[in-house]
């Protein structure tokens, strides 16, 4: 696993001078030579996932030069931690490739970058010795395009850095160019379903029921809570009504409506939300409830 | 006092004395070359810390038959991605500006860096432009003070403008743009400052080498000579000087200019400006030289710090190919036995042969773009890559 401080001492040693783009689902791409209409973009669905999550990674290139973009590949070094690295669907000027014409290759450990293992998607492969190509897409000239889109999951938590992209290709046409490109790094965060809330607790406030918890720990962060209510004893979020949503830690319940009527119990309970939306068991199950106290003799 | 300079210079005992010291100096850089920078920083402790078996000077000769399309006719691609991996394997260095930076650690981004070529021969076996070229650009991938230094910074020189236009085809730039590199002949601006003696014979250095440059790669070909047997290394240097024919009693004139300069002229660090010697092997003249036509192709390059020892392999290559071994080229041997200069015994050479070089696969472009966004690696060495990939060699 490679965790952020490795990372980055890594990358010093190396004296390399990396922008970090946590967060950001894509960034601009490098090409060389900078000047040509060529571009390439790599999308994640999400850079904040949990460990149930399928990422969902789209790689996009457009070629609007007047040449063929031929010999092209893609290559994305992904973290040790992933996997079930799985092709959704290749195209090349839209259409879809089938499985058997196109290479997805994978190769071994710390290959290109320490912490990674190269993903390598071969759009058309060189000529072999005798002039022939296993695999032949060509990138049309002036609007012809190339997609990726694969998929993967990590249970790791913690930040993993994908360090770059790369890909190769050639315009060929009057003039053969040489191209490649690059990316900056950037971070996926692989965080767990917060915590649950233990504490609820309620309190009567004048003809409102208040209640009240104390805040959740959580690496990621919490985005809100979402409150629950019903009027049966220990019930679980999934069979309740959910009346309302605080990034507080408190909530108050105008419209209880029961408060006093012995025939009306009102049961509460909450879940933490994290940015990711990902929620957090229930929470304890704390409630209003009237008795009548008769007499018998 | 110039006199017994002189004097001093031209005793044995002394010349014997500094060949053991210039011997172990040269071969303490090859081990520390291969790996093993810290030791070769204690000459006295060197040897002993590095081991028998580190103590050879180091040899590459990397071969690619795809960098060679015909006697004069060279893939500008597969010649760059040679040139890198020659220098890659000499250092154990995989990322080009971190190879020739083991060769400059000095180099600093307004340091100034000549590649003496040659070009005497008049039938289109001069340094190829491809492989000068090729080295300026590796020079150019080397991180300096938070950059690079420009290109422009790099000088492809020898004895004359007419030498290197009319017979290597270069064409002579003197601008300042810093992207391009210059090239131009020591033409009249000889450092008569510092004429000095070459057996008795005074010969007066080029100001590119004493003055305008800091440091300097010399840049051979591959050549029988008839005069000397062989023209390499060496015997690049005679070009070096005026007047040539000032050191024509080859042996032992050859090695005696090679010491003087290296005792001369130094770099701003104090250690000769000469760092590496370079054969340009792609193409040969195995007899006929020095201004006969190419007899054979080799498509290789000859790499290391021991001038003597690269000299040794490159009359070996000639010999393979055709030479006839007359004249015998003892001023090899003597450059060991009499200056100490580098080893002329195989015995003391690590010669590393790639033959060919590694395929460039898509591991080694992805390893190549990803030195150049670490900046040790032009876009131009990743281009090389990247065609030699796609051409699938």
């Amino acid at each position: 696993m490679i965790n952020r401080t490795r990372w980055q001492i890594s990358l010093l040693m190396t004296m390399v001078f990396v922008i970090f783009l946590t967060g950001a689902s894509q960034a601009a791409d490098y090409v060389f030579p900078n000047t040509l209409a060529v571009s390439l973009s790599r999308t994640f669905q999400d850079t904040l996932v949990g460990p149930a999550d399928t990422i969902v990674v789209t790689v996009n290139m457009s070629n609007a030069e007047s040449d063929s973009l031929r010999n092209l590949y893609f290559s994305d070094h992904v973290p040790e931690e992933f996997f079930d690295i799985s092709t959704t669907q290749v195209q090349v000027n839209g259409t879809i490739l089938d499985v058997s014409e196109y290479i997805h290759e994978v190769g071994s450990a710390a290959e290109v970058f320490a912490g990674t293992i190269p993903h390598r998607w071969v759009i058309e492969a060189p000529p072999d010795s005798l002039g022939s190509r296993v695999w032949s897409n060509i990138v049309d000239p002036l609007s012809g395009t190339m997609q990726i889109v694969y998929t993967a999951r990590c249970t790791t938590g913690g930040d993993h850095g994908y360090p770059s992209y790369t890909w190769a290709g050639q315009l060929v046409g009057g003039d053969q160019t040489e191209l490649f490109g690059y990316q900056d790094s950037v971070f996926i965060t692989v965080v767990d379903a917060p915590p649950a809330v233990s504490d609820l607790a309620t309190i009567l406030s004048g003809a409102d029921l208040f209640l009240f918890w104390t805040p959740v720990e959580h690496g990621a962060g919490i985005d809100h809570y979402v409150v629950y209510r019903d009027t049966v004893a220990g019930f679980v979020s999934a069979g309740g009504d959910s009346i309302g949503v605080t990034a507080d830690t408190f909530y108050v319940d105008p419209s209880a409506g029961g408060i006093g009527d012995p025939e009306l119990s009102l049961y509460y309970l909450v879940r933490a939300v994290d940015p990711t939306g990902k929620k957090s068991d229930d929470s304890n199950c704390a409630g209003e409830f009237d008795r009548t106290m008769g007499n018998t003799k | 006092m110039k006199q017994s300079i002189e004097k001093s210079r031209n005793s044995k005992k002394e010349r014997q004395n500094r060949a053991i010291s210039r011997r172990r100096f040269i071969k303490d850089v090859s081990a520390g070359a291969a790996g093993m920078a810290v030791a070769a920083t204690l000459p006295g402790l060197a040897r002993s810390a590095i081991g028998s078996s580190k103590d050879l000077s180091k040899v590459v000769i990397a071969r690619h038959p795809g960098s060679v399309l015909d006697l004069y006719t060279f893939d500008q691609s597969i010649v760059g991605e040679l040139v890198n991996s020659a220098i890659t394997e000499f250092t154990g260095e995989e990322a080009p500006g971190l190879a020739w930076a083991q060769i400059f650690p000095d180099l600093a981004a307004d340091s100034i860096v000549g590649i003496k070529v040659n070009c005497f021969n008049t039938s289109n076996c001069c340094t190829h432009q491809e492989v000068a070229y090729a080295v300026a650009e590796g020079l150019a991938s080397v991180p300096a003070e938070g950059g690079h230094i420009p290109r422009n910074n790099v000088i492809i020189w020898d004895c004359s403008n007419d030498h290197l236009t009319a017979r290597g085809h270069y064409s002579i730039y003197t601008g300042s743009d810093p992207d391009t590199v210059r090239c131009f002949g020591t033409n009249s601006d000889h450092d008569y400052s510092a004429q000095f003696s070459v057996n008795g014979k005074t010969v007066t250095p080029s100001l590119i080498l004493t003055t305008t440059c800091d440091y300097i790669v010399n840049l051979g070909v591959l050549k029988d000579h008839s005069l000397a047997g062989v023209t390499l290394g060496m015997k690049n240097h005679i070009g070096s000087v005026t007047p040539p024919g000032n050191c024509h009693q080859i042996d032992p004139d050859v090695p005696e200019l090679n010491d003087e300069l290296r005792s001369r002229f130094q770099n701003p660090s104090g250690s000769p400006k000469e760092k590496i010697v370079i054969i340009d092997a792609l193409a040969g003249v195995a007899n006929g030289g020095p201004t006969g036509v190419p007899t054979f192709t080799y498509g290789g390059i000859i790499l290391g710090t021991d001038i003597v020892a690269v000299d040794y392999q490159g009359r070996a290559v000639l010999q393979a190919n055709g030479w006839d071994g007359w004249p015998a080229a003892t001023y090899i041997e003597t450059a060991d036995d009499d200056y100490g200069l580098g080893t002329a015994d195989p015995a003391e050479m690590d010669v590393v042969v790639n033959d060919p070089i590694a395929p460039a696969t898509r591991e080694h472009v992805d390893k190549m773009i990803r030195f150049h966004k670490e900046g040790l690696a032009t876009a131009l060495q990743v281009e090389w890559a990247v065609n030699r990939y796609a051409r699938g060699k």
